[in-house]
């Protein structure tokens, strides 16, 4: 087991890769009452396209199906796993995202019992043709629920401009329509080859001793027998690298009193899967507080003119295949946001935002708010779980941030903001 | 230990090693009262704009940023015949900051700047601040419309509350209470409130109690009458249930209903009623979520949750609007289920199992902790160690649980229609 302490953060990390592949990291939290574990595959919503394990040639399988899957594997033969994990008080749960699938659970007691639960239900899937179709009920539902979300639309409109082919197009859930044609059989195809341990992590934080919790861990996983470890083959369509393909613009009506708009850039530039992908996704972080921050001029020239409120905000995805930025608002003039919002991107670079005392500034506002952060058992467990920078991670952020440069920041802002990467969607109110 | 720096005003010092911040909560505390509820929503807003000394949301942001990112807000909300507008603000623990800071003495003198110098000119708030801020309370209030979910569920409250105006009008305030308002009475209103409120100040973290102490002397709050109201809200039971539907162009239906209960907050029978909602749907587990959800495949989400300041347990669906009928009757008979008995000793188990760990793992939330602080100071009886409430819990008998669930009484009943249109 590798152990290292990150004194400026007084935290103390243990990793180990298990001989099926799994890796395990773990992070005791002297004073906590409660233990967090999540357990994580990298596989989500966009990987619908791939190469079966043992199989030589490529599959489709329906949109909305690691999602599906999620929902699935808490249904088992003797019940539900929530009434195993309820018996000794624990809660659990799980969820999708367009790169991972994650399944969790929350307890103050029966650690042991608990990760013994959460590994083998994880690791025993149980699908029947009868269990499918009830679940199809249920996240039909779910599906609705989003469709009625402004927010939610909003942010699959932007995302539809940006990604005419790559599949983050698509609702993580999929649709009414997709799911309807999942069976069991398409459910063990992609359990078995993302399920794989070494496609895998554990991450396990609070109220443990990290030997014993290893020992607990490793004990487990040797009961069980898996095939070979094999590389996973994934594909995704091509898209225009010089963005032509985006669709710039594009509005919808929708019974709300407030329109939104959105402003979606696309990373047409590459991003490296390791500490280099996890510094460009700082920088660009930094950029935006530069920007947009409420510390930035830009910020209140459009609060005070009224094209900005408090519902303003920006969002970053840099994952695996595919990364963007996202700048929305409510407003009652979506034109207008958007276009404010374009004009200050169309000269980012040369910005009197970008300026070392404001760098300074928003570097110790993003140091204060990780520190902050720690407070947190789930969200130190999900950001490390999720993250994809090879050994890169959540507990290096402390020096990235200290190192990042004007220089790096000015040099980022013109790599990613190109015109011919911008979008626009709005949401009017509909009459009536 | 709490201390009284003067009459209405204690401080609470809970001194903690758990959590890389330090977390400063001022709650201030009135009478809740449907003419003051707008003005201080809309202070809330104004106050965490900017002030005299930070002449701008951005002078204020960067002073934030400035403190390594400190988190500062006000927020308000309503808990039984209680308004609290509490502001907060969370600094990270010096010794882990790169260089020699003093946050906490830095954080505390801008609470005292914020607060006691807002941004005044001829005795009323700022013109331009206050007509923004205004108009950006009045587009939120707008939104609400827009949150399917919360809209129904303060449909249900209007409904439930049709006798009480205090309680009908949301925490965060009414359009036509907010038109009214001027920057001049709205600044004589607030120094009522600073003089007048009574404030309660909660403090967590790895400080030196006497450092804090000094700093709120620096306040020199003045002395203030604690409100004499009862905290919990009562109100007879309807003869019949209060009905209402509406139609909208939306996919899904909601479906929430409201029903009386006679039991309040670490009052008698409190905790075993804590049992008896988690029975009925106040977990993933309860009877509710599982053959709402599960079985009967209607809804997406299912669940009831208890109000022990108001004496309420509210249950909220979205559904099929097609499944109404069907919904209510299951909604039914699931209460009608807990009071017959019929539901398992497992599930008993579970249930408390899962309100031990609820509670203990609150005790890791920086937020848990000094609300409960809060509470425990209101309400002297909550004040419980954890063995006893375990205990307590525990010993709760089925019973009981049947007992309580024959006082639960449906009121009022909610719907959202999503027939009407298509999204």
């Amino acid at each position: 087991m590798q152990v290292k302490h990150y004194k400026n953060l007084d935290e103390t990390l243990y990793t180990e890769t298990l001989a099926n592949g799994l890796k395990v990291a773990l992070l005791p939290k002297a004073g906590f009452h409660k233990t967090y574990a999540v357990f994580t595959t990298n596989y989500g919503s966009i990987d619908s396209k791939f190469v079966p394990l043992g199989q030589q040639e490529l599959t489709t399988v329906p949109d909305g199906i690691a999602h599906f899957l999620e929902h699935k594997m808490f249904d088992k033969k003797d019940g539900d796993v929530f009434e195993v994990f309820g018996r000794y008080g624990a809660s659990s749960n799980a969820f999708t995202s367009f790169t991972r699938t994650s399944y969790l659970f929350s307890a103050t007691n029966h650690v042991q019992e608990n990760l013994a639960t959460l590994l083998d239900f994880v690791q025993d899937p149980y699908f029947t043709p009868k269990t499918v179709a009830k679940e199809k009920g249920i996240i039909g539902q779910e599906i609705e629920m989003y469709d009625d979300d402004p927010n939610w639309r909003l942010f699959f409109g932007i995302v539809q401009n940006l990604y005419p082919k790559h599949p983050v197009r698509i609702d993580i859930a999929g649709t009414v329509e997709s799911i309807a044609k999942i069976t069991a059989d398409d459910l063990y195809l992609a359990y078995q080859t993302f399920y794989h341990p070494s496609n895998m992590n554990l991450f396990v934080v609070g109220n443990i001793d990290a030997n014993e919790t290893l020992k607990w861990i490793t004990a487990n996983q040797e009961t069980k027998t898996f095939a070979p470890a094999a590389p996973i083959q994934r594909q995704f369509p091509t898209e225009a690298v010089d963005g032509s393909d985006i669709i710039p613009y594009r509005v919808i009506e929708m019974p709300v009193n407030r329109g939104k708009s959105v402003v979606g850039i696309k990373g047409l530039d590459q991003v490296k899967q390791d500490r280099s992908g996890l510094v460009y996704r700082t920088t660009l972080n930094l950029l935006f507080d530069l920007l947009f921050g409420d510390s930035s001029a830009n910020y209140l020239r459009l609060y005070d003119k009224g094209v900005i409120d408090d519902t303003f905000g920006y969002e970053l995805n840099v994952e695996r295949t595919f990364h963007f930025a996202a700048l929305s608002g409510d407003t009652d003039n979506p034109q207008e946001l958007s276009d404010a919002i374009i004009a200050i991107l169309d000269h980012a670079a040369a910005s009197p935002e970008l300026a070392t005392d404001r760098l300074e500034l928003v570097k110790k506002e993003a140091l204060g708010r990780l520190l902050q952060s720690f407070n947190s058992l789930e969200f130190i467990a999900n950001e490390y779980s999720g993250d994809h920078f090879g050994d890169a991670t959540l507990f290096d952020l402390v020096q990235i941030i200290e190192q990042i440069t004007l220089t790096d920041v000015k040099q980022v802002a013109k790599s990613f903001i190109r015109q011919e990467a911008i979008s626009v969607f709005h949401i009017e109110p509909k009459e009536g | 230990m709490i201390q009284t720096l003067t009459d209405g005003v204690t401080l609470n010092v809970i001194p903690s090693k758990q959590f890389k911040t330090i977390r400063v909560v001022l709650t201030f505390l009135a009478p809740l009262d449907n003419k003051t509820i707008t003005k201080r929503s809309l202070l809330a807003s104004l106050l965490e704009t900017n002030s005299a000394d930070y002449q701008t949301q951005t002078d204020l942001a960067a002073k934030l940023s400035a403190m390594y990112g400190a988190n500062f807000g006000i927020s308000v909300n309503k808990r039984g015949n209680a308004h609290f507008f509490t502001v907060t603000l969370t600094l990270t623990n010096d010794k882990f900051l790169p260089v020699q800071t003093n946050l906490l003495t830095e954080g505390l003198e801008f609470l005292k700047s914020v607060l006691y110098r807002p941004n005044i000119v001829d005795n009323a708030f700022e013109a331009a601040t206050f007509q923004r801020e205004k108009e950006n309370m009045t587009a939120y209030l707008a939104s609400v419309y827009d949150n399917k979910q919360a809209f129904a569920s303060l449909k249900l409250q209007a409904l439930y509350f049709k006798n009480d105006e205090n309680q009908r009008v949301p925490s965060f305030g009414s359009q036509s209470v907010l038109d009214q308002i001027q920057p001049d009475e709205l600044y004589q209103y607030y120094q009522k409130m600073l003089r007048e409120d009574q404030i309660l100040i909660n403090v967590l973290g790895d400080v030196d109690e006497s450092v804090v102490r000094e700093a709120f002397a620096g306040f020199s709050f003045a002395a203030r009458q604690v409100p004499t109201m009862p905290l919990f809200y009562h109100q007879p039971v309807f003869d019949q249930i209060q009905e209402e539907t509406q139609t909208q162009a939306v996919v899904q239906g909601k479906l929430n209903l409201a029903y009386q209960v006679p039991t309040y907050y670490y009052e008698p029978n409190y905790l075993p009623m804590l049992v008896t909602n988690g029975i009925f749907g106040g977990s993933p587990l309860a009877l509710l979520f599982t053959n709402v959800r599960e079985k009967a495949s209607l809804a997406y989400y299912a669940s009831s949750s208890y109000d022990a300041f108001r004496g309420i347990i509210t249950v909220q669906t979205g559904i099929d609007s097609k499944n109404k009928t069907q919904v209510l009757e299951i909604v039914a008979k699931q209460l009608a289920s807990v009071q017959a008995g019929d539901f398992s000793d497992d599930l008993i188990a579970k249930t408390k199992a899962m309100i031990i760990n609820q509670y203990i793992s609150g005790l890791d939330s920086t937020g848990y902790l000094t609300n409960q602080q809060l509470i425990q100071t209101l309400v002297p009886t909550s004040k419980i160690a954890i063995a006893d409430f375990q205990q307590q819990i525990m010993s709760v008998t089925k019973q009981q649980i049947q007992a309580l669930a024959k006082q639960i009484k449906l009121q009022a009943i909610y719907f959202l229609n999503g027939e009407g249109g298509q999204a």
